[in-house]
């Protein structure tokens, strides 16, 4: 498991309000029960914070599993 | 549902009364939606002062035939706590939606997936309105969350086209079209 995978399943968890050992590599947002708009919107603070730049709509957009948070994480 | 053009419409949800608004709905509660920096973070309304008397003049424009204007009342306790509007162009048959969740407390909560749904179904069924699209700034994350999971896509982005807080943001519209509703319907209940 690669490092950004790691730190994206914590910062999903702290969005989510949930344990990170409860967020599975493959947690989707429409897997999960908890992905809700609050939370995105938590998720997508988290993220900016982390990059230090506003997300694209497109990018927020695309921030629906694991593996594209990922992505987005230096 | 037996519904004419120019009727009330009244729609229900698993939770929620949607109801065509009426002058007498108009309260100081409902006002004070209008007049809350964070529930019209994103709308227009925040430009333009909001009294009793504008917002009675607003409800009244909306003839339910081509303007919609529902408020969303709790079933349990009949509380009014936001409101969904369509706009349909009956030649294009096209209708644009729009919600709005002026309760704080019932923010996060699934409401406008729930009674989009609702409105979404009616004007399909009802106003033979193949398309259906609405927008939101690109900055509003959990109202591209909601567009995203109700299956509508991103049709297009309207670059630098509002002002959010002290920034221009792009806006992004989301169109739905009939087919894709109903293939969406039929797998939801698959």
């Amino acid at each position: 498991m690669t490092d950004a995978v790691q730190r994206a399943q914590a910062i999903l968890a702290l969005a989510l309000g949930v344990e990170v050992g409860s967020v599975d590599v493959s947690a989707s947002s429409t897997n999960t029960e908890a992905w809700d708009s609050l939370a995105h919107m938590r998720l997508v603070m988290a993220v900016e914070q982390e990059i230090g730049r506003p997300l694209t709509p497109q990018e927020i957009l695309s921030l629906d599993c694991i593996e594209n948070l990922a992505c987005l994480l230096p | 549902m037996t519904w004419e053009p120019g009727q009330s419409v009244k729609l229900e949800t698993e939770r929620f009364v949607l109801r065509s608004l009426t002058e007498h709905d108009v309260s100081e509660r409902y006002v004070g939606w209008l007049r809350d920096p964070e529930v019209t973070r994103y709308m227009d309304a925040r430009f333009k002062e909001q009294t009793i008397a504008t917002v009675r003049d607003y409800v009244r424009r909306n003839d339910n035939r081509t303007r919609f204007l529902l408020g969303i009342f709790t079933k349990a306790e009949n509380e009014h706590l936001g409101n969904i509007e369509a706009s349909v162009d009956p030649h294009h048959k096209t209708a644009r939606t729009g919600v709005m969740i002026g309760e704080r407390a019932y923010w996060g909560k699934g409401v406008v997936l729930e009674v989009r749904e609702a409105m979404i179904d009616f004007l399909f069924a009802e106003l033979d309105v193949v398309k259906m699209w609405g927008y939101c700034y690109g900055d509003h994350a959990a109202a591209l969350f909601n567009y995203k999971a109700q299956g509508f896509h991103l049709e297009a982005l309207l670059k630098s086209e509002a002002v959010s807080g002290d920034h221009r943001v792009d806006v992004a519209r989301f169109a739905l079209f009939r087919d894709e509703w109903a293939a969406k319907k039929r797998g939801d209940a698959g």
